[in-house]
């Protein structure tokens, strides 16, 4: 079969501020009609140059310095502009990453999808309208016709993600570049959404380039896997064999990294001083409530709704739910960033409420935060020196010699050179920032760390390390951890006890190999069928 | 380089000292222009500051009306008096008022912007109709009804300017501080156990400066176009101290007859606001954080 997309041992190289640095080396890469081949790689292993290229939407300071790229036939690798023009959209489609910022909030679904085909003059006015909403109940979307004449915001993360694909497919394309297409979205989500576009190119016969990070969702959605590690292709194959016996190193290590629901658990062994029965609980939240009040609307927003939850001393305690299901408020009154409308939180028995001053100040000593996002947790102006101090200067702990010291000790204990206090942000990568923020977070000795999403933006190898790094930490001190996460691979890896939430209430909770081997919520049932498994289909 | 780094591909990035990125605005064509042009400015106002060369309020008859010679490089007015040395005064004037009222304008409306935004609720409510009230005036206007309504003196003429600008720098202190008030690090401040005023000062105001520096340079250059325009109209410095508003009105009627009267104020007004302007679109480009990479 003749392939309709075919990259022949492409090359590109950046004009950088420090030289050129060569971003791909030699890939070669077949796409069949009505095939997906799956590209998957850590952040950095130029898997998204390789989309851009296709698409010959390189930034400015890249070229090609080598291969080409064929299309149907057609050697696209130095057609001119206006012939690009002509393809994109016709014959290559693409699915973007970001459904939130990839639709024109000014105009219609409907308008955007028409003009797609207007563009490229395959149907116009009252036909082209009646395609559309054709293609719009075909990517899933219900009651089409009516929905058709609304507004992006009108539409959810995942509804949008449909729209981006009906638009995609809207000119039948040979190829369909879907770059990240649901790493935005929530897993029970991502999994509708998947299942439409997979049926939609089957039935069109598109050629499907799947980008993505994830090894698990790879395997079980494309025909043939390519691994990319630091613009190489380290190893490509069928997709079953790839997962059942990986050759390349770099690939076994990335399986071996991903968390799998199977897998074994890294936490310490439940109770190991045999003594206490029932460690004491740290942190008891009870009926606790926060209310939201929305602009232009009556009814108050429930983001936390009447919870109760207890934290032991030397455990993780996780709480697993999608986005909007109130995780995050709950890890927020935890820290009392915010203050709960109803309901108590006590910590050693004393209500959070009641706390001023110095004693909200020792409240604080004991409970410390890492937040999600590795780019915006440390301020960019501090140096990392500065960062893992703050804490211990707001507290008036020792003088600037021993606070030295501390900081160098503190960047050891997660495992980075003592130099890198002189260091800023922006020198360091994702990994190394969350490193910094833990370092941070444990400068007080606390008692409990809350760790918002805090694994979720990172690579796969770099979260293995940072889950590690906690457990290490939780055995050799003892430290308790509220672990907010939607991730439940990695949740089942580290919890010793989990709470499922969903619209701002506990649906389920226990121990996480029962909530999640024997869900009974039908919410959490569905949150685990959700969850991508790559050995499954392998076997 | 640590092991995590180095799975991740992200290649070692060089050290911006905070230095550097000063001397970058310095680098780009607007912005050295702008510093020559200002460099220029700022020596010809301090000369007469500090009273070299000829008395900008030395009458002398029997000069009135001379064009341009050696021993007076721009001419003199209709009372013999030397431009060039009103022109320098007219400098330091408007470089004197400018810089006063931005101070009080920038110290004042940052510090009501930035607790606006960042503590809300009455104080950002109050904060925002005083702006708005204030917007609603042509600013030209405002100014005018202060500077009338005040003793005129110099003083006066910047106190009316920097109230006209103290709502723009409130404005552009609130947006961003908006937005960094949910930051993460902010947030982690505050669980560390900051007081909400020292994460304020500690780590948003540090994280607005760059956009401020901009917004102070181009204000600069506006506050010395008021002042002219008031000195123009009869409200701004008042005579006989020389202003470069002042000099343009004392020229028009005689431009038919000594045109060098209205060119060398001209000229002055234009160099210095351009100066100014050229500086701020350097330091812009310089602080842009999008720009590092070309």
């Amino acid at each position: 079969m003749t392939p309709v997309l075919s990259v022949r041992d492409l090359s590109v190289t950046f004009d950088t501020g420090e030289g050129p640095v060569q971003a791909l080396h030699d890939i070669s890469i077949d796409v069949a009609a009505g095939e997906t081949v799956a590209v998957v790689g850590q952040s950095g292993s130029g898997k998204s140059t390789l989309a851009s290229c296709v698409n010959r939407l390189l930034a400015d300071n890249g070229r090609i310095t080598a291969g080409t790229i064929t299309l149907g036939g057609q050697d696209i690798t130095r057609a001119p502009e206006s012939a690009m023009t002509a393809i994109r959209g016709r014959r290559i489609g693409l699915v973007p990453q970001d459904p939130m910022t990839n639709l024109n909030p000014v105009m219609t679904v409907g308008a955007q999808i028409t003009e797609a085909l207007e563009v490229h003059g395959l149907a116009s006015g009252q036909k082209a309208r009646e395609r559309a909403i054709d293609l719009l109940g075909q990517a899933g979307i219900e009651r089409p016709a009516s929905r058709f004449r609304q507004y992006p915001h009108e539409f959810s993360g995942g509804m949008r993600q449909r729209v981006l694909i009906a638009m995609a497919l809207a000119c039948r394309p040979e190829v369909l570049l879907a770059d990240e297409p649901t790493s935005a979205l929530d897993v029970t989500v991502q999994r509708l959404v998947l299942d439409q576009m997979a049926e939609l190119t089957a039935e069109l016969g598109t050629g499907v380039l799947l980008i993505t990070h994830d090894l698990a969702l790879a395997a079980e959605r494309a025909d043939r896997v390519v691994v990319m590690h630091r613009g190489r292709v380290v190893e490509s194959g069928d997709a079953a064999t790839i997962i059942a016996s990986p050759q390349h190193d770099y690939t076994q290590r990335l399986l071996a990294a991903a968390p799998a629901m199977s897998d074994v658990k890294v936490i310490p062994t439940a109770v190991d001083d045999g003594s206490a029965e029932r460690p004491e609980t740290l942190l008891e939240v009870s009926g606790a409530v926060r209310r939201y009040r929305i602009r232009g609307q009556r009814e108050h927003l429930h983001a936390v709704d009447g919870i109760d939850l207890s934290i032991p001393k030397g455990r993780t305690v996780a709480i697993v739910g999608e986005s909007g299901s109130g995780k995050s408020t709950a890890a927020r009154l935890a820290l009392r960033l915010e203050r709960a409308d109803a309901g108590t939180i006590r910590y050693r028995g004393t209500d959070l409420a009641s706390l001023r001053g110095k004693n909200l100040l020792a409240y604080r000593r004991a409970i410390q935060p890492v937040f999600q996002n590795p780019y915006a947790t440390l301020d960019p102006r501090y140096t990392i020196g500065q960062v893992i101090d703050e804490p211990l200067r707001v507290h008036r702990i020792g003088d600037a010699a021993s606070r030295r010291k501390a900081v160098a000790d503190l960047l050891g204990r997660v495992d980075l050179p003592a130099a890198y206090a002189q260091r800023r942000p922006h020198e360091l990568s994702g990994g190394q920032r969350q490193r910094v923020a833990i370092a941070r977070a444990l400068a007080l000795d606390p008692e409990l760390v809350v760790m918002d999403e805090a694994v979720s933006a990172l690579d796969v190898l770099v979260q293995e390390q940072i889950l590690e790094l906690m457990v290490d930490l939780q055995r050799d001190q003892g430290l308790s951890y509220l672990f907010i996460s939607h991730d439940l691979a990695v949740v089942h890896l580290v919890a010793h006890h989990v709470y499922v939430m969903k619209s701002g209430k506990i649906v389920e909770h226990g121990d996480p190999d029962t909530v999640f081997r024997s869900p009974q919520d039908p919410y959490t049932q569905q949150l685990v069928a959700a969850v991508p498994r790559p050995h499954e289909q392998a076997s | 380089m640590s092991a995590a780094a180095d799975m991740h591909g992200v290649p070692e990035v060089p050290t911006t000292r905070a230095a550097g990125r000063w001397a970058k605005a310095f680098r780009t064509p607007s912005g050295i222009v702008g510093l020559v042009l200002m460099a220029l400015v700022t020596v010809l106002a301090l000369l007469a500051a500090v009273g070299v060369g000829q008395d900008p309020a030395a009458q002398d008859v029997q000069a009135a009306l001379q064009g341009p010679s050696g021993s007076h490089w721009f001419g003199t007015d209709q009372f013999g008096r030397d431009i060039f040395a009103r022109v320098c005064a007219g400098l330091a004037n408007s470089l004197r008022v400018a810089l006063v009222s931005v101070t009080v304008a920038a110290i004042g409306g940052v510090l009501l912007g930035i607790l606006a935004g960042y503590y809300q609720g009455v104080l950002d409510r109050v904060v925002g109709v005083i702006t708005n009230v204030l917007f609603a005036f042509p600013s030209l206007l405002l100014a005018l009804a202060l500077a009338a309504t005040l003793h005129r003196s110099w003083l006066t003429v910047a106190i009316a300017i920097a109230v006209v600008y103290l709502p723009i720098f409130a404005r552009v202190a609130r947006g961003p501080v908006l937005t960094l008030r949910h930051a993460e690090y902010v947030l982690a401040a505050t669980a560390v156990g900051r007081s909400r005023l020292s994460t304020l000062f500690e780590h948003v105001l540090p994280n607005i400066l760059g956009i401020l520096v901009v917004q102070v340079t181009l204000s600069l250059s506006w506050a010395i176009l008021t002042e002219a325009a008031l000195s123009f109209l009869g409200f701004g410095t008042p005579p006989p101290a020389a202003s470069l508003g002042g000099m343009v009105y004392a020229a028009q009627t005689l431009s038919s007859v000594a045109p060098w009267m209205l060119f060398a104020p001209g000229v002055a007004l234009i160099l210095a606001v351009v100066g100014l302007n050229l500086l701020g679109d350097g330091l812009r480009a310089a602080l842009d954080p999008r720009g590092t990479n070309q």
